[in-house]
């Protein structure tokens, strides 16, 4: 039996308990539920790819995965930008084992069926003749996903023929938030490198749960490094008592702000040459409020994190912020692949693009003095729930109880806006995505 | 930044003397000691005020597709003000990240020097072990180290460390160590 058959919709859904706001922990544990994961959700959402940036010139490309399935980003000599399954039409071997590079065409190293940077088939290596027409080789492409589409840079793919076009997932309202990070000025955001790439001894739902917006652990699990985001221990504490909205953007998408006190000069950590440009760019409510964004972590359903914030690792220099992109890649029950990018303005000055690398790298990356105390959090997560009474239990988001009908009313900005990071609102709004997803609504 | 070197030393220099060999191997090894022991308020005591601390960041490339992009990529980027701050969240029971320490060990070996302007140009090899109280199996790092390591009078600093992994992909969830 597959997990498909063992595991029904209906099963799936009564894991997430919406009213009294309590979760399976089998979400963390289960390689059944993560088979089927990989189906329901994987094939049939969109999945972020990587970013334009990253191929500029066409015969450019990158090695990614779609949920476990493998798969390459590639730029044709169109200059469009295609998503293949990474394995031979032949007998399945892996066209690119590179992460990256640059090609004229794929040949496989197996028996030399060649393909085009639009995936058609561009040749067998023997004469052929020696086919004797029996291979049907027009059919025989790379395979294609079913749609791509971009925003501010990010490519998308799904399987998914009837999915509606991503504005329909990344809506107008989160691109009013996410503008705040991608789109802030005319050129936008560019890639600094290739991604980090490490391993997490966690489910990948926990990653992307922690981003939606767990404001109670900021002040505790990081409160040695906590205070490195912005000028002080007290601008920090400041931050965590103070207007800290959790956003629920779009379905399954996510937000955590952390604003600075009104008194304080806003746009902490941006040359003032970015925030000329973020007048231009952004309308007068979102300047107001990225003026005032101190931290902001999110994540797009599934697997799609960002975090920003200014940091500083010297007293004499200013903080400087970093933007981190980030894939939890799954791999299995209770191990994931943290793939990790840093972006920058296109526009901004070589020494500013350094710095906010730095700040990043220092910050939220494999090194970043944030995730470790993260990661060793999330590690004890898998340990603690190894055995057969941690997966009859539930997690607790039970804070939700408490707070689903207070909504922040005069927030300055579309989706629904709980009124601080202490609610959990954000993070089990992940999971009723996931129930939407598993228990078969969407 | 595409090219790994294969050692730190430039071709054509003097080799050091027996002395001089010796006392900068066993600097080494006294610095792995200290790592090994998470004495890391006396390994800042080694470093010179202008310290550059990197971790280069390597990709698997296919020899006839090679292509890289953006900033040189890297693990770690480092300078004296943030390895202080790191240094002191890893001593500090409150943070989460070593409040058990893990484990480890530091071989060092392949030690080449050369004299350079204002002190020496040191390549080593070095196989970290490090076993954390989450996961006991042993993880372990391998990396080639090009040092700068100058005379400020009475003693050589570390002025300049790049390390390059043999891990493009890290097996493991932190980076709470020096190398
Ligand atoms: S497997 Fe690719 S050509 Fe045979
Ligand atoms: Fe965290």
């Amino acid at each position: 039996m597959t997990a498909m058959e063992r595991i029904t919709p209906t099963d799936a859904a009564s894991l997430v308990d919406t009213e009294r706001g309590t979760v399976s922990r089998r979400l963390y544990v289960d390689e059944d539920l993560f088979e089927l994961e990989m189906e329901r959700i994987f094939t049939r959402t969109w999945v972020f790819i990587g970013l334009e940036s990253e191929i500029p010139e066409p015969g450019d490309y990158v090695t990614r995965n779609m949920g476990t399935d493998p798969v390459i980003m590639v730029r044709d000599n169109d200059g469009k930008i295609g998503v293949f399954h990474n394995s031979c039409p032949h007998r399945g071997v892996m066209i690119c084992q590179a992460d990256q590079g640059h090609v004229k065409g794929f040949v496989c190293a197996y028996h030399g069926w060649s393909y085009h940077l639009d995936g058609s088939h561009a040749g067998a290596f023997h004469p052929e003749e020696f086919y004797r027409g029996g291979v049907p080789f027009d059919e025989l492409g790379l395979h294609k996903v079913a749609q791509i589409d971009t925003y501010a840079g990010l490519v998308f793919a799904t399987w998914n023929k009837e999915l509606g076009p991503l504005i329909e997932t990344i809506t107008e309202s989160s691109r009013w938030y996410l503008d705040l990070l991608l789109g802030r000025t005319p050129e936008g955001m560019e890639v600094l490198g290739p991604p980090q790439r490490w391993t997490a001894e966690q489910n990948w739902k926990i990653g992307g749960i922690n981003f939606c917006g767990d404001g109670p652990h900021a002040p505790t699990l990081h409160s040695v490094i906590g205070p490195q985001i912005g000028e002080s221990t007290e601008q920090f504490m400041a931050a965590m008592l103070g207007e800290s909205p959790d956003v629920t953007i779009s379905s399954g998408q996510n937000m955590l702000l952390n604003l600075l006190p009104g008194k304080e000069t806003p746009f902490i950590g941006y040359p003032p040459d970015l925030v000329k440009l973020f007048k231009e760019t952004l309308n007068a409510d979102q300047i107001n409020l990225l003026g005032r964004m101190m931290t902001n972590v999110c994540t797009l359903f599934p697997h799609l994190s960002l975090v920003q914030a200014p940091v500083r690792f010297s007293e004499n220099e200013p903080p400087v912020n970093f933007l981190t992109l980030r894939v939890w890649q799954p791999v299995s029950a209770t191990r994931t692949e943290v793939w990790n990018w840093f972006l920058v303005e296109k526009e901004a000055s070589e020494e500013y693009k350094e710095a906010a690398l730095k700040a990043g790298l220092r910050s939220f990356s494999a090194g970043g003095t944030f995730d470790q105390d993260d990661a060793e959090g999330w590690s004890a997560t898998s340990r603690g729930l190894q055995g057969p009474i941690g997966r009859s239990l539930n997690l607790s988001f039970q804070t939700v109880v408490g707070w689903r009908d207070e909504v922040w009313e005069d927030f300055p900005g579309p989706g629904k806006t709980s009124p601080n990071m202490y609610t959990e609102m954000t993070e089990f709004e992940y999971l009723t995505e996931w129930k939407r997803w598993m228990g078969g609504e969407k | 930044m595409s090219v790994r070197p294969e050692t730190a030393l430039k071709a054509g220099g003097q080799p050091v003397s027996d002395a001089a060999y010796r006392q900068i191997s066993e600097l080494l090894f006294h610095e792995a000691s200290l790592l090994s022991r998470h004495e890391y308020s006396t390994w800042l005591t080694l470093l010179a005020p202008d310290i550059s601390y990197r971790m280069p960041l390597q990709t698997f490339q296919h020899r006839n597709q090679r292509r890289d992009y953006g900033k040189d990529p890297a693990w770690l980027d480092e300078n004296y003000d943030s390895l202080k701050i790191r240094a002191e969240q890893l001593n500090n029971a409150a943070s989460n990240s070593e409040a058990i320490p893990s484990f480890m060990r530091y071989f060092v070996t392949n030690i080449l020097i050369e004299e350079s302007e204002n002190g020496f140009s040191v390549s080593s090899q070095v196989l970290l072990i490090r076993v954390r109280s989450n996961n006991p199996t042993p993880f372990f790092l391998s990396a080639q180290r090009s040092d700068l390591w100058i005379d400020s009078g009475n003693q050589l600093l570390l002025s300049d460390r790049a390390i390059h992994l043999d891990m493009p992909h890290i097996d493991s969830p932190t980076l709470a160590f020096f190398m």
